[in-house]
C-alpha cells in the first residue's frame, strides 16, 4: 500500500508540484495550508510523513512540530516531519530538532532531495 | 275440592271412553237414557250439567253443586251462561254444542262465592235427543282452576329453571359419555369463547387444557364405575388458549341402566387459582429477593417466574442516574430483539420506559394509549407500538430510581390491573435488594474506611479489656510491641493470664496501670511515656487512653492510643538549645540589637547597645525609639516606610550617643510576625559604620581616579588606533591609487614595498588594538557556520606563495573525524592559524610545515577541534619555551633582528584559543624543528553560512550608476574614496563636515551616503540623526566610514539610525564592497568576468530547474504548475500594490517570503532575485525603495508570464 505523506504548505504552487512529483514517485499525499489543518488530519487518518513549511498563516511550522510532537498518541506524534524553509538562515540545526523535525530542506526546493529524504524515511 | 284420585279418574275415562264409543255408534240418548245418565252422573267427583237448547240448565249433579256453592234452585232453570260465564265473553258455544255432533271441548268459567274465578273445563258432550229433535245436552266436566295454577306455576318453574340454566354463573355442561358435546350453558359459552355452534358437537379433549385431559377422564370413569360424585378441579382452555381453573361436580344420567350422558357443573376457580398462584408468586420473589445477592441473577428468577406465570417475555429493568440523565438496563429483554437478557445503558429519551419512570406510578397502556402518546409528542415511538404495556417505577426511599417495564405485542389482553400490582411488589422487592446492596456496601466501604484508618495512621491504636489482656490492635501496635519483645502480639483469647506487654520503662508500669484502671473508671487519660530501647534510643510517646462506654454506660475495655513524639520532643529540646545559643549570640553582639512594639517604644536592647550608647538598660527600654537618633523625624519616617513595605535595609542615621557623640550608622528593620502571620513588633539591628564610611570613601576615591584612568586608556587607544587609521588610509588608499597609474618596473616595485610596508604596520596596529580589546575582556568571539576545510584552504593560500618561494613543502591534512561545517570564528580561528603558520614558514629553511586537524573529543555536538602546524625548522630551545607565549618576546632577541615581528603573535594566540575554550602549545625538538598546536571548541553545524548572496565579492568590472554622498574632513580620505567611487561609476559629492552633508542630503537626492564619523563642527552621528528626521523613509542608506574599531562603536553607530560600517582604513575592496552590497540595485554595467557573484543576466526560467523537474514530473503538470505560478505571483503582486500605501511592510514581506521559496523552487530567477532583493531590503528597514522596486519586480513578472508558455513547451 502507498504511504501516505501530508504536505503542510500555504504556497499552492509548491503544494501542487511537490503532491504531482510524490505522487509520482508512487505516495498518496494530501494537503494542509496551515499547522491547525495539519493537527486536524492528523488526528482523522494515519499518516507516514509530513513536508511542513516554516512560515505558514494561524500556526506556524515551528509551533505545528511542537503540538505535534506533544499529541497524546504515540503513533502519531511520531510521525517524521521533514521542515521546509525560505529562512533556513535565521535557523540553526538545533532549532529544527528542538522543535521536533526530523530533518530540513531549504527553499528553493531540490525536488530530488525532497524525493531522497522522503524515501530515507518511508521506502 | 276433592281431587279425583287416578284411579277413579282411570275408571271414569274407561267410562266415558266407553260412552264415547257408545256415542260413535248411537250419538244420541234418548229421554228414557236420559234419567240413566243422571242418575250414574249424580255422584261422581266430576262436574255434570245438562242443558236445554235454550241454554236452560236442567240438571246438574252433587260435584256442580258442591263445586259451585250453589243450590239445587240457584242452578236449575237458569241459563247456563248466566252461571257458567264464557271465557271471552262472547257466548256461541250453545250453538256449537247443539249442531254440532262431533267431541267438543268448552271451557268455562263461574265465580265462587269468595269470588274467586274458578275455571272449568268440559270435555264430555252427550246430546240429547228427542224424536231426532235435540234438545239439550250433558256436558261433563271439572274443575281445572287448581291444574292450571299447577301447569302454569309447572311451567314458570320451568322457564325460571331454563333461565337459571343459562344465565346461572356456574358453568354447565352436557356431553356424551364419549366426550362429545351436547349442552354448554350460555356462560360456559362466553367463558369458552366459543361461538355457540363450535362448541356443539367438539369434544370434551379439545377444550380441556392438555395436562388436564387424563386426570379428568379418570375420574369420569370413576364416575361410571359408581364411585360416590366428589368435588373434583380440573383445567379448561379457551379458544384463545387461556386456562380457566374449575370446581364442580359431574354425574351420569341411565337409561335402562346404561349411562348415556354426563352432567357437569362447575364454577370458575380461575382467579382463586390465580390468587392462589400469585400469592405463591409473591413469596417466591420475596424469596428469591431475600436470598439474592446478585441483581442481574435476581431478575434473571423473577422474569423466569414471571414467565412461568403470566408467560412474560418482554421484562425490562431500567436503573435511572440522574447525573448522568442514562437508563442503565441491568435486565433486558425484548422479544424482539431475542430471548436472552442483554445489559446496556443509554441516554435518558423519549421512550415508553422513560414515560413509565417519570410518570412516578405504576402505568397500564394500551396500544391506543400509547399512539395517542406518540401523537401528544409525551413519547417517540421507535418501531411498533405494544399490545399492551405495564410500566412501574422502582422507588427507593420515595426516590425513583429505576423503572421496571412488561409489554406484549401479540395480546392486549394478556395482562390486567393485578398483573400492575404484581408488578408493583416486584419493584418494591427489587428496590429492597438495591438498597440491601447498596446498605452492604456501604458498610464495606466504611469498615474499609475505617480500617484504613486503623490500619494507615502512624498511630498505634489498641484496645483491652479488664483483665488488661489485648482485645485489638493495629499493625502499627503489632509492630511496636515485636521491636521490643521480638514477639507479636495477640488478641486475649481469654484463657489463663492475659500476655501483658507494655511499650513504656518497667518503672513506669505500675502507674500505667493505675492509669488503665482511672479509664476504666470512665476518666479518659493523656499522658506521655518514655520508652528505652535496646539500641540506647529513647522513644517519647503521647499516650490517650479512652474508656470504651458500652450502650448500658458500662465499661468493658478501654482504648488506647498512641503516636511517637520523639522528634517533637527532640526538637523542643533543640529549639531550647537554640534558644540558648541565640541568647549567647545576643549577648556576645557587637552590633545592636533592638526590638520595638509597633509604637516604637523599645522592649528589648542587647548588651552591645548599652555598652556602645552608653546608656544602662532601664534607661533604653521603655523610651521611644525616635530619641536615641541624632534627626527623630527621619526615624518616624523609616517607621511609616517599614510599615508599608515590611522591611527596611540599610538605613543610614545617626545614633547619638549618651555623652553626645553622634556615630554613623546603618540600620535593618524588620515586622515580625506572631504564627497567625499577624505583625506584633519590629526588630532592628544597628551597626556602627563610622570607620566604614570613612574606609568606603577612600575606596571609592581611589576606584574613581581607577576607573579613570582605565578610561583614559581605553580612550587612548581607541583615539591611537584612529589616529594611526587616517594617516594608514591616505597611505594605503593612495598607494592602491598609485598602482592604477601607469608606472615602470622600479616605481612598482617601491609601490609593492610601501604597500607591504603598510600593510605590516596595519598588522602590528591591529594586534596592538587586538590584545588591548582582549584585555579589556572586550573581544568578542562572532561565530558563524562555516567549512573547516575551506578555511584552511584559505590560510594555504595565503601562505602558499611564501613557501613556495623558500622551497618549503607546504600540505595540509584533515582527519575525516572532522565535521565539515562547525559553529567558530572564522576571523579569529584564521588568525591564530596565521600566526602559527607564519611562524612556521618564516623559522623553516628547508623541509615541510605540514598543517593537521583532528578532533580530539567530542560531547554531544561539541567538538574539541586540535590544529596542529609542524615544521621543520629550527626549534626551539627548552629553557625558552615558558616564554614564548608571553607578551611582547621573542626567543633570542638576537634573533628579532633577523625574524622581524612584533612578539605578540603567539600571546593573541593564546588569549583567542582560552576565548575559544581551547589551549595553545608546543612540542619541539631544539633544531629539528617545532610543532605548535591549539585546540578550540566548535559545534558542529549542518551548513556553512550562505555567503553567496549576501557577501558579494567586489567585482571590479561591476558599474554602478548611482549618486553618492561622501562626507569626511580628511582630504586625503575623502580625494581616496572619491577616486574609487568615481572608478566604478558613482557620481560623487563631497562634504566635509556635518552641516554641510545635511545641506546636500537635503537639496540632491542620493542613494548611498558615506559618512565620517569624527569631523569638526558636526559629527557623523548627529548630522545622520538630522538626516532622517528631515527625509524620513527616503533617508538613502547611510554608511558610517569610521576608525573606531571597537564593537561597541560600531553599534552605536547602528544604534544611532545608520545603515551600516566601514572601518578605516578603507581599501577600494571593502569600500566597494559595501557599496555594492547596499546599491545592488544600481549596477549599471555588470562586470564580465565576474567569479562568485551570480550570473546578473539571469534567465527569466532556469532551464537547470525545469530540467531536473520533468525527470520527476510529466510536462503536462509542470505547465500547469507554472500557471499555478503566475496566479500566485499576479495575486501576490496585487495584495502587495495594496499594502504598500497602508505602510503595511510586514504583510509585504511576509507575501514575498512565499513567492521567494516559489520562485526559487521553479527556477523563475529574475522574479526570484528581483523578490530577494525587496524583501532584504526590507529587512534592513530600507524603504524608500520599495514602491520603486515592486514595480521593477512587475516588470520581470510581466516578462515571466509572457514567455514561460512558449519556453516550456519548446523545452
Amino acid at each position: 500500500m502507498s504511504k501516505k505523506i501530508l504536505i503542510a504548505e500555504d504556497s499552492s504552487v509548491i503544494q501542487n508540484l511537490s503532491k504531482k512529483i510524490l505522487e509520482n514517485q508512487n505516495y498518496l499525499i494530501l494537503s494542509a495550508k496551515n499547522g491547525k489543518e495539519v493537527i486536524a488530519l492528523l488526528n482523522k487518518e494515519p499518516i507516514d510523513l509530513i513536508l511542513m513549511d516554516i512560515n505558514m498563516p494561524q500556526m506556524d511550522g515551528m509551533t505545528c512540530a511542537r503540538e505535534i510532537r506533544k499529541l497524546a498518541d504515540p503513533v502519531i506524534s511520531k510521525v517524521p516531519i521533514i521542515a521546509i524553509t525560505g529562512n533556513a538562515r535565521n535557523y540553526s540545526e538545533s532549532d529544527f530538532s528542538d522543535a521536533g523535525f526530523n530533518d530540513f530542506l531549504p527553499k528553493p526546493l531540490d525536488f530530488d532531495k525532497l524525493v531522497e529524504l522522503v524515501k530515507t524515511y518511508i521506502a | 275440592m276433592e281431587k279425583p284420585n287416578n284411579k277413579e279418574l282411570e275408571q271414569l275415562r274407561k267410562k266415558i271412553a266407553e260412552l264415547e264409543n257408545n256415542l260413535l255408534h248411537s250419538e244420541f240418548i234418548h229421554r228414557s237414557a236420559e234419567e240413566k245418565l243422571q242418575n250414574a252422573l249424580k255422584n261422581i267427583s266430576l262436574l255434570a250439567i245438562t242443558i236445554d237448547k235454550e241454554g236452560f240448565i236442567t240438571f246438574c249433579n252433587n260435584a256442580f253443586l258442591k263445586t259451585t256453592n250453589l243450590t239445587k234452585t240457584q242452578v236449575l232453570n237458569h241459563k247456563w251462561s248466566e252461571i257458567l260465564l264464557s271465557k271471552d265473553g262472547e257466548d256461541d258455544d250453545l250453538l256449537q254444542i247443539l249442531n254440532t255432533n262431533k267431541p267438543l271441548k268448552i271451557n268455562r268459567k263461574f265465580i265462587n262465592k269468595e269470588g274467586q274465578e274458578r275455571n272449568v273445563n268440559f270435555n264430555i258432550l252427550i246430546r240429547n235427543k228427542d224424536e231426532d229433535k235435540i234438545y239439550g245436552s250433558t256436558l261433563i266436566g271439572e274443575d281445572i282452576t287448581e291444574r292450571q295454577e299447577m301447569i302454569s306455576a309447572l311451567r314458570e318453574s320451568n322457564d325460571q329453571l331454563q333461565d337459571l340454566f343459562e344465565n346461572a354463573n356456574d358453568y354447565i355442561i352436557v356431553f356424551k359419555t364419549d366426550g362429545e358435546i351436547v349442552f354448554v350453558n350460555k356462560a360456559w359459552n362466553e367463558a369458552l369463547q366459543y361461538d355457540h355452534s363450535n362448541l356443539h358437537h367438539q369434544n370434551l379433549r379439545n377444550i380441556l387444557h392438555p395436562d388436564h385431559v387424563q386426570s379428568t377422564f379418570e375420574h369420569l370413569n370413576n364416575i361410571l364405575k359408581g364411585k360416590p360424585d366428589d368435588k373434583f378441579e380440573t383445567v379448561f382452555r379457551t379458544s384463545t388458549g387461556k386456562s380457566i381453573y374449575v370446581i364442580g361436580s359431574v354425574n351420569a344420567r341411565r337409561e335402562r341402566g346404561k349411562p348415556i350422558v354426563f352432567r357437569g357443573i362447575f364454577h370458575d376457580n380461575t382467579e382463586h387459582r390465580q390468587a392462589e398462584q400469585a400469592q405463591n408468586l409473591y413469596y417466591k420473589i420475596s424469596t428469591l429477593a431475600i436470598n439474592s445477592n446478585n441483581l442481574e441473577t435476581l431478575l434473571a428468577n423473577i422474569h423466569q417466574e414471571l414467565r412461568n406465570m403470566i408467560a412474560v417475555n418482554n421484562f425490562q429493568v431500567g436503573l435511572y442516574d440522574k447525573e448522568e440523565n442514562s437508563l442503565y438496563f441491568p435486565y433486558y429483554v425484548d422479544e424482539s430483539v431475542g430471548p436472552d437478557p442483554v445489559k446496556h445503558k443509554r441516554k435518558i429519551g423519549k421512550w415508553l420506559t422513560e414515560f413509565s419512570l417519570f410518570s412516578d406510578k405504576p402505568t397500564l397502556l394500551y396500544e391506543e394509549d400509547i399512539l395517542l402518546l406518540d401523537k401528544e409528542g409525551t413519547i417517540e415511538i421507535k418501531g411498533v407500538a405494544p399490545k399492551i404495556w405495564l410500566g412501574v417505577p422502582l422507588k427507593l426511599e420515595n426516590r425513583t430510581i429505576g423503572v421496571i417495564c412488561v409489554k406484549s405485542h401479540s395480546d392486549r389482553n394478556k395482562y390486567q390491573k393485578q398483573h400492575l400490582e404484581l408488578l408493583d411488589f416486584i419493584s418494591g422487592q427489587i428496590a429492597l435488594v438495591i438498597e440491601r446492596k447498596r446498605n452492604e456496601e456501604k458498610i464495606v466501604e466504611q469498615t474499609a474506611r475505617l480500617n484504613s484508618i486503623f490500619e494507615s495512621s502512624s498511630h498505634l491504636i489498641w484496645s483491652i479489656n479488664r483483665q488488661r489482656g489485648l482485645t485489638s490492635f493495629n499493625k502499627n501496635y503489632a509492630r511496636a510491641i515485636f521491636h521490643k519483645y521480638g514477639t507479636y502480639p495477640e488478641i486475649d483469647k481469654g484463657i489463663g493470664p492475659p500476655q501483658i506487654h507494655i511499650l513504656t520503662n518497667e518503672s513506669f508500669k505500675e502507674s500505667l496501670d493505675e492509669k488503665y484502671q482511672l479509664a476504666f473508671n470512665g476518666i479518659p487519660q493523656h499522658f506521655e511515656t518514655i520508652e528505652s530501647t535496646k539500641d540506647q534510643k529513647e522513644i517519647w510517646r503521647e499516650v490517650y487512653l479512652n474508656p470504651i462506654f458500652l450502650p448500658d454506660g458500662r465499661i468493658e475495655e478501654v482504648s488506647g492510643i498512641s503516636h511517637d513524639i520523639t522528634e517533637k520532643k527532640q526538637s523542643e529540646l533543640v529549639i531550647h538549645e537554640s534558644e540558648e545559643k541565640f541568647r549567647n549570640i545576643f549577648e556576645s553582639f557587637q552590633d545592636i540589637y533592638y526590638r520595638t512594639n509597633l509604637h516604637g517604644i523599645i522592649t528589648m536592647i542587647s548588651p552591645s547597645g548599652c555598652e556602645q550608647s552608653g546608656y544602662s538598660e532601664e534607661e533604653i527600654i521603655g523610651k521611644h525609639i525616635s530619641k536615641f537618633y541624632e534627626f527623630p523625624k527621619k526615624v518616624s519616617a523609616m517607621i511609616r516606610e517599614l510599615l508599608k513595605t515590611h522591611k527596611v535595609k540599610n538605613f543610614e542615621a545617626n545614633l547619638v550617643l549618651r555623652d553626645g557623640t553622634v556615630i554613623q550608622c546603618i540600620s535593618n528593620m524588620r515586622l515580625i510576625y506572631n504564627t497567625r502571620g499577624k505583625v506584633i513588633a519590629v526588630d532592628g539591628v544597628a551597626r556602627d559604620i563610622t570607620y566604614l564610611k570613612k574606609a568606603s570613601e577612600e575606596l571609592f576615591n581611589a576606584k574613581e581616579i581607577a576607573e579613570k584612568s582605565l578610561k583614559v586608556k581605553e580612550s587612548f587607544l581607541a583615539n591611537m588606533s584612529h589616529e594611526i587609521r587616517t594617516p594608514m588610509n591616505g597611505i594605503i588608499g593612495m598607494i592602491d591609487l598609485l598602482n592604477d597609474t601607469p608606472l615602470n618596473q622600479h616605481q612598482k616595485i617601491y609601490v609593492q614595498t610601501v604597500k607591504r610596508s603598510s600593510e605590516t604596520l596595519m598588522n602590528i596596529l591591529n594586534d596592538i588594538l587586538d590584545l588591548s580589546k582582549i584585555e579589556a575582556g572586550k573581544m568578542h568571539l562572532k561565530l558563524t557556520s562555516l567549512d573547516l576545510e575551506s578555511v584552511i584552504e584559505k590560510l594555504h593560500a595565503l601562505f602558499y606563495q611564501q613557501a613556495f618561494s623558500k622551497q618549503i613543502d607546504f600540505t595540509y591534512i584533515i582527519d575525516p573525524t572532522v565535521p565539515k561545517y562547525i559553529l567558530a570564528d572564522e576571523t579569529r580561528l584564521l588568525q591564530v592559524m596565521a600566526n602559527l603558520t607564519s611562524n612556521a614558514i618564516k623559522f623553516t629553511e628547508q623541509g615541510h610545515v605540514i598543517i593537521k586537524a583532528s578532533v580530539v573529543s567530542s560531547k554531544k555536538k561539541t567538538k574539541l577541534i586540535k590544529i596542529a602546524i609542524s615544521d621543520t625548522g629550527i626549534g626551539i630551545p627548552k629553557d625558552k619555551l615558558s616564554m614564548l607565549f608571553e607578551y611582547f618576546s621573542q626567543v633570542d632577541t638576537t634573533i628579532t633582528k633577523t625574524y622581524s615581528g612584533t612578539g605578540l603573535g603567539l600571546a593573541i594566540s593564546k588569549e583567542l584559543t582560552k576565548l575559544m575554550n581551547g589551549q595553545i602549545g608546543v612540542e619541539t625538538n631544539f633544531g629539528k624543528g617545532s610543532t605548535f598546536w591549539f585546540t578550540f571548541e566548535a559545534s558542529e553545524s549542518k551548513q556553512a553560512t550562505d555567503a553567496n548572496v549576501q557577501k558579494p565579492v567586489w567585482d571590479e568590472n561591476i558599474q554602478f550608476d548611482a549618486k553618492v554622498l561622501l562626507v569626511d574632513d580628511n582630504q586625503v580620505n575623502l580625494f581616496v574614496a572619491e577616486r574609487i567611487l568615481k572608478k566604478s561609476g558613482c557620481t560623487v559629492i563631497t562634504a566635509t563636515n556635518g552641516e554641510e552633508a545635511i545641506k546636500q542630503a537635503l537639496e540632491k537626492n542620493f542613494d548611498l551616503i558615506l559618512m565620517d564619523i569624527q569631523m569638526p563642527k558636526m559629527d557623523g552621528i548627529t548630522a545622520t540623526k538630522t538626516i532622517k528626521e528631515a527625509l524620513k523613509k527616503k533617508t538613502p542608506p547611510i554608511i558610517a566610514m569610521t576608525a573606531y574599531a571597537m564593537k561597541e562603536d560600531q553599534e552605536k553607530f547602528l544604534n544611532s539610525g545608520m545603515n551600516d560600517y566601514i572601518s578605516k582604513p578603507i581599501s577600494a575592496d571593502n569600500l566597494m564592497m559595501k557599496v555594492q552590497e547596499w546599491l545592488g540595485a544600481k549596477i549599471n554595467k555588470p562586470g564580465k568576468k565576474s567569479k562568485v557573484l551570480q550570473t546578473p543576466d539571469l534567465e527569466i526560467i532556469n532551464k537547470d530547474v525545469v530540467y531536473n523537474l520533468l525527470k520527476l514530473a510529466d510536462k503536462e503538470s509542470i505547465i500547469q504548475i507554472y500557471g499555478d505560478f503566475e496566479t500566485e505571483l499576479k495575486e501576490s503582486l496585487k495584495d502587495c500594490a495594496a499594502f504598500y500605501p497602508k505602510g503595511q511592510l510586514e504583510d509585504i514581506q511576509k507575501i514575498l517570503h512565499t513567492l521567494k521559496g516559489s520562485a526559487g523552487t521553479l527556477g523563475v530567477s529574475k522574479v526570484e532575485n528581483k523578490v530577494r532583493e525587496i524583501e532584504h531590503n526590507l529587512k534592513q528597514n530600507i524603504y524608500f525603495e520599495v514602491e520603486t522596486e515592486l514595480k521593477a519586480l512587475g516588470v520581470c513578472a510581466e516578462e515571466f508570464y509572457k514567455s514561460y508558455k512558449d519556453f516550456l513547451t519548446k523545452l
